[in-house]
């Protein structure tokens, strides 16, 4: 919980980081020659393996920084904002005053590229639905808790979500009857 | 024991997770249309054996083509080679449709889509078993370590949603009534497919580029995807905490 945090909830627990590896094991599979013998490929196909690990590495480092961050995702209600974060790779500033509708949704994913996958979401992900979302979520389409603010929609999935739900209650905008 | 015989397990079992997966939560979170994926799994042996091999070498054997010859074979025989696997593997990957368990499966064009889906990425992983099966039996592939076989994960993964996608478009427009040209697009969809592999073996491109029909066919085939696959978001049944609306 950050100092300015009035309130800190955590999110639901998943096996996104099991799929993560699995997925960055696919990606690495086709190195497997390479990192296995170095000098399997030569000439014109030693270059077309460099240009392979040149593309593939930073994806790599990508999913690994995913992997090491997963521990640290937290949904932070402070004084003005609700501040979702995934370590030092995600951080989201939700003004309460920027708020206008908080549900939770079933989603349907696209296609497109995105880092999501089940059991977990990260940035910005296209949904077939709703079109983008900026999340940071433990699931990947199902029971979303989607909150709209200041034009665009955040997708989370605390672990208590009626405690995080009844916390951000008390401090949004006051409805008009 | 074949050395590619454990990247060929992974692939398969990869293809059919992942696969499986995703069609399970695309097509509204029900395992009615990832089961009949099963009927796939046969057809591509089936249509290599019992289908194009024999009519590729009767026709060669009846027009007296050696196969084999490169550039120096007649380019109608190329024609028809480079045909036979987007004619006849676009027709039996639909085949499944037209039994009475799964026909009640393909009756809405959503619907459809999904059971074309099913059979087609069926179809890809049994073809993933079959090409591993022919790779096993080549003595060309025998000094190669297991891992040196990761290129046949990769192309494999693709391309079994790529025979998903491609059955799937010709069960949609049959489903619309329009299946000559559904089968048109499917057709023409796995030929563009099959084009870079054909070139390349023909030694008219770089293998490099060969690739780049898998590529352009997978982009193609996302954004069709995209247009005309049914969502199932539901506003009614959202949970509304809060509304500025209200």
């Amino acid at each position: 919980m950050s100092d300015a945090a009035l309130s800190s909830f955590r999110p639901a627990r998943s096996f996104g980081w099991a799929w993560l590896m699995a997925i960055m094991a696919l990606v690495l599979a086709p190195m497997a020659p390479i990192l296995v013998q170095p000098g399997v490929f030569s000439g014109d196909e030693a270059v077309g393996a460099w240009i392979a690990i040149a593309v593939i590495a930073p994806i790599v480092a990508l999913m690994l920084l995913a992997l090491v961050s997963l521990p640290q995702m937290r949904y932070d209600l402070e004084r003005d904002a609700l501040v979702i974060s995934c370590g030092r790779m995600l951080r989201y500033r939700v003004p309460f005053s920027e708020i206008t509708d908080v549900r939770r949704a079933d989603l349907t994913p696209s296609l497109w590229s995105s880092m999501r996958m089940p059991g977990l979401a990260l940035w910005t992900v296209p949904y077939a639905d709703i079109g983008r979302v900026r999340m940071c979520a433990t699931r990947m389409a199902t029971g979303i808790l989607l909150i709209e603010a200041g034009g665009m929609r955040y997708g989370i999935t605390p672990a208590d979500e009626q405690a995080f739900v009844t916390a951000l209650m008390m401090m949004l905008p006051k409805r008009g009857h | 024991m074949p050395t590619i015989l454990p990247m060929a397990i992974i692939t398969i079992v990869a293809s059919a997770l992942l696969w499986g997966a995703f069609l399970y939560a695309y097509s509204g979170r029900t395992w009615r249309f990832v089961r009949l994926m099963v009927w796939g799994l046969p057809l591509s042996a089936v249509v290599n054996l019992f289908v194009k091999s024999p009519v590729g070498q009767g026709v060669g054997a009846l027009a007296g083509i050696d196969p084999g010859q490169g550039l120096d074979t007649p380019v109608w025989f190329l024609v028809f080679l480079f045909l036979l696997a987007p004619v006849f593997e676009e027709l039996i990957k639909v085949a499944p449709a037209l039994l009475p368990s799964v026909r009640p499966h393909a009756t809405t064009p959503d619907d459809a889509l999904w059971t074309g889906l099913a059979l087609g990425m069926g179809f890809g992983i049994g073809e993933a078993a079959y090409l591993g099966w022919q790779i096993a039996l080549s003595s060309a592939y025998e000094q190669y370590a297991w891992y040196m076989f990761s290129g046949f994960l990769g192309e494999r993964l693709v391309v079994v949603l790529l025979h998903g996608f491609m059955t799937a478009l010709l069960m949609w427009f049959a489903a619309r009534g329009r299946p000559v040209i559904g089968y048109l697009a499917a057709v023409g969809a796995h030929a563009l497919l099959n084009s870079g592999a054909m070139l390349f073996q023909l030694g008219l491109v770089a293998e490099g580029v060969a690739g780049l029909s898998l590529l352009v066919v997978l982009v193609v085939a996302v954004i069709v995807f995209e247009r005309i696959r049914p969502r199932y978001r539901r506003d009614e049944s959202d949970v509304v905490y809060y509304s500025a609306d209200d």
